[in-house]
């Protein structure tokens, strides 16, 4: 599924990408790499993914423009 | 604590400038200075942090051949750079590598020794451990000696995140100090840490993989979170309506106006004690020196030029006060993707927000921030259109015009300041577009950025910013604009015309009499005083520059006097104002009044005022579009690569001035507006 797909609120977990490499390695530098657990904020243009980063008291967020978001595959995490 | 250094004794640091310059302490006399490195993601609380450590004792540097910033300070016996935020030293952005010349000693900010620092202080968020820890990794395999701040406990304590700080300095190998910079908690025992750093004795992985399960297994090992401690449906919402399509656009609009209203509201007060302050000054000059050529420098040549100048730095300390008020909430990030839809179609990534808003304050870090923008063509663009955007040096210029076109409209005049705003923003917008589809085809790139939380914004963060800003502007201002004052006034004074006989009598006749006792004789003397002022004023080498050139801008209601001071703003814009004073002041003996009132009431060699509707108009949309802007030429050649770029829009940009203000002029004197 692409993180673009991803229904408000749900959560997965990415898979892979294919941006080239200079956004894929600025995506992993701020967290949103291979296995990241991402929250989906916001649809749309911007695409809004918080990271809990390992819990979800902390984490960050991150605006994502969609030809982005449509570029990066993810994994639902069952509810 | 202190003491054990012996594993990683540190040289004798070579003091910068700064200490020089009366920010150390006389401890570094006696004591081992060490050079600290800072470094850190971006949104870490970084900037506060060295504000909070270094206090005023700073400066902003940058680094040899390149536009990079970084800032200076120094505080108990420790010489800080602040480094620029970024994700990963490996990256392939400007940040990345000034990091990595830093750490390596390869480069060093300007007046600083090239070697690698003491120490290395990496600033981490508490809330985002797990992605800090792959930077203090990076750093850590620097093998240099290192203190980590985790900054922002205050936050993670109340979302129930709680860090074992014995367990990760253990493993990390280094001290680790928790602190908040916004609190001042923990500070202290930094600068105490940073004198202690050792080398860290484990190596972290050196592949990305192995780094980032690294850091994850040594958060797992070192903190905790409680389940279900933070609630971000408040944040969702407030994105959701800070990037909403049409929401998001109106509190932007609504957001910009609120700023620009409070900067002309607030400073008004301050700007008009400025100008009574000049006023006095060039009043009490006057009547306590003699007269003469002296005398007549000073008041009508330094006081009034850099009084001109100095009266509008209330407007810039508020503007980026109140700027860095609005990024410390969190806001403006949000903001750039509001703004990306904006800029999408004129061939600009949202990227380009950020140089393009610093732009507003100065072109010349609107352009070094374009840096940021990944693309290639899209920074070429940005840089090219950077300029279009309504810089500080431009607020003088607006605010006189925006003044002598609706005098005592507060509420017009923020109206037509905003609009300057706006028409400057459409004029790149539209520049870009036309460069997109021309000389700089193809694609834009598209936007990711992090989002930092919201949160109440750092005044003392704010005012640090203000302060060095309006320092720097006060700095320009005793410097490059006294000095264009003073040769300005020369150029305006020079060759001098000697008085008439008959002047001469009428004077003799008025000591005679008594000085007041005749109401006739003193009001002659004024009349042919202001004669001896015009005939003067007519043989100046000013004068005849100004009349030579005067025909070129004669189309847009521009007088001998007006062809001047543009021409005297190709060097920096600001400096209209003050040539204006000069030459209003130079050729005026009256009372002084106030600096924009003897501007306002400025009149031509033929007696008829300067700043008709239509002449102030022209004026404004020349100084809205034109490029006068001598080292803004020289950094786009820089950082476009090629005296090409900044030649296209050297041209680009004054032949769109000089055909809207010929419009704007000749349409308002047909339709009869005076």
């Amino acid at each position: 599924m692409l993180l673009s797909q991803m229904p408000l609120g749900s959560r997965a977990v990415v898979s892979e990408s294919d941006l080239d490499e200079s956004d894929a390695s600025l995506l992993r530098a701020m967290g949103l790499g291979p296995n990241a657990e991402v929250r989906m904020c916001r649809l749309g243009e911007p695409c809004i993914v918080a990271l809990p980063c390992g819990c979800d008291a902390g984490g960050c967020r991150i605006g994502l423009s969609r030809r982005i978001a449509e570029r990066v595959y993810v994994r639902a995490m069952p509810v | 604590m202190r003491g054990d250094t012996s594993q990683a004794e540190p040289p004798v640091s070579h003091v910068g400038g700064l200490r020089d310059r009366g920010g150390g302490r006389d401890q570094s006399q006696t004591r081992r200075v060490r050079r600290v490195a800072i470094v850190g993601n971006p949104n870490t609380g970084k900037t506060t942090l060295f504000n909070r450590v270094a206090g005023v004792r700073h400066k902003t540097s940058n680094f040899p051949g390149t536009t990079q910033e970084a800032r200076l300070g120094c505080a108990d016996g420790l010489d800080l750079i602040d480094l620029p935020g970024t994700y990963s030293l490996e990256l392939d952005l400007s940040e990345s590598q000034i990091c990595r010349d830093v750490l390596s000693g390869q480069t060093a900010p300007r007046g600083e020794p090239m070697a690698a620092p003491d120490a290395v202080l990496v600033v981490a968020d508490a809330c985002n451990l797990p992605r800090n820890l792959m930077l203090v990794g990076e750093v850590l395999r620097r093998r240099l000696p290192t203190v980590v701040a985790v900054n922002m406990v205050d936050l993670s304590r109340r979302r129930g995140i709680h860090i074992d700080v014995e367990r990760l300095s253990e493993e990390l190998g280094c001290e680790v100090v928790l602190c908040s910079a916004r609190t001042g908690e923990g500070l202290d025992r930094i600068t105490r840490a940073l004198h202690d750093a050792a080398i860290p004795h484990p190596t972290p992985p050196g592949d990305e993989d192995g780094l980032r399960r690294w850091a994850e297994r040594l958060y797992v090992f070192a903190a905790t979170a409680e389940e279900g401690a933070a609630d971000d449906s408040f944040t969702d919402r407030l994105d959701r309506t800070f990037t909403h399509p049409v929401l998001g656009t109106l509190v932007f609009v609504g957001v910009m106006t609120g700023l620009f209203w409070m900067i002309f509201k607030l400073a008004a007060t301050p700007m008009s004690w400025i100008d009574s302050l000049f006023g006095v000054l060039a009043s009490q000059a006057r009547s306590s020196l003699p007269p003469g050529v002296l005398t007549d420098l000073l008041t009508n040549g330094v006081i009034a030029g850099v009084g001109a100048t100095a009266i509008f730095l209330p407007q810039i300390c508020l503007l980026f006060f109140l700027i860095s008020l609005l990024e410390g909430t969190g806001y403006l990030a949000r903001a750039a993707f509001v703004m990306d839809r904006v800029l999408r179609p004129f061939g600009l990534s949202g990227h380009a927000f950020v140089p393009l808003l610093s732009s507003h304050a100065c072109a010349l870090p609107g352009i070094m921030a374009a840096r940021a923008v990944p693309d290639r063509r899209d920074r070429l663009a940005t840089i090219l259109v950077a300029p279009f955007m309504s810089c500080t040096a431009r607020i003088p210029v607006y605010v006189l015009l925006t003044v002598l076109l609706f005098p005592g409209r507060e509420g017009m005049q923020a109206l037509a300041f905003t609009g300057c705003y706006v028409i400057g923003v459409f004029a790149g917008l539209l520049s870009s577009l036309v460069a997109r589809r021309t000389i700089l085809r193809g694609k834009s790139r598209a936007m990711a950025m992090e989002l930092p939380s919201y949160k109440w914004p750092s005044v003392r963060t704010a005012l640090m910013l203000t302060f060095d800003r309006g320092m720097m502007f006060l700095k320009k201002a005793g410097t490059v604009i006294l000095m264009i004052s003073v040769v300005l006034w020369w150029m305006g004074t020079y060759p001098l015309t000697p008085e008439p006989a008959e002047l001469m009598e009428a004077r003799q006749r008025v000591v005679a009499a008594g000085p007041g006792s005749d109401p006739a004789l003193t009001d002659e003397v004024r009349a042919l005083e202001t004669e001896h002022g015009r005939v003067s004023a007519r043989r100046t080498i000013q004068a005849r520059i100004g009349s030579a050139i005067q025909p070129i801008y004669a189309p847009l209601g521009y007088d001998r006097q007006l062809t001047i001071g543009v021409l005297a703003s190709f060097a920096a814009r600001e400096v209209f104002v003050s040539t204006m004073a000069v030459q209003v002041v130079g050729s005026d003996d009256a009372p002084v009044k106030g600096m924009l009132a003897e501007i306002a009431s400025a009149k031509r060699d033929d007696g008829t005022p300067i700043f008709t509707a239509p002449t102030s108009w022209s004026l404004l949309i020349y100084f809205v579009l034109s490029m006068q802007c001598l080292p803004t030429l020289v950094v786009t050649a820089r950082e476009a690569g090629g005296w090409k770029w900044a030649g296209l829009q050297m041209a680009w940009m004054t032949g769109l001035a000089y055909l809207s203000a010929l419009v704007v002029y000749q349409v308002l004197t047909a339709a009869g507006v005076s």
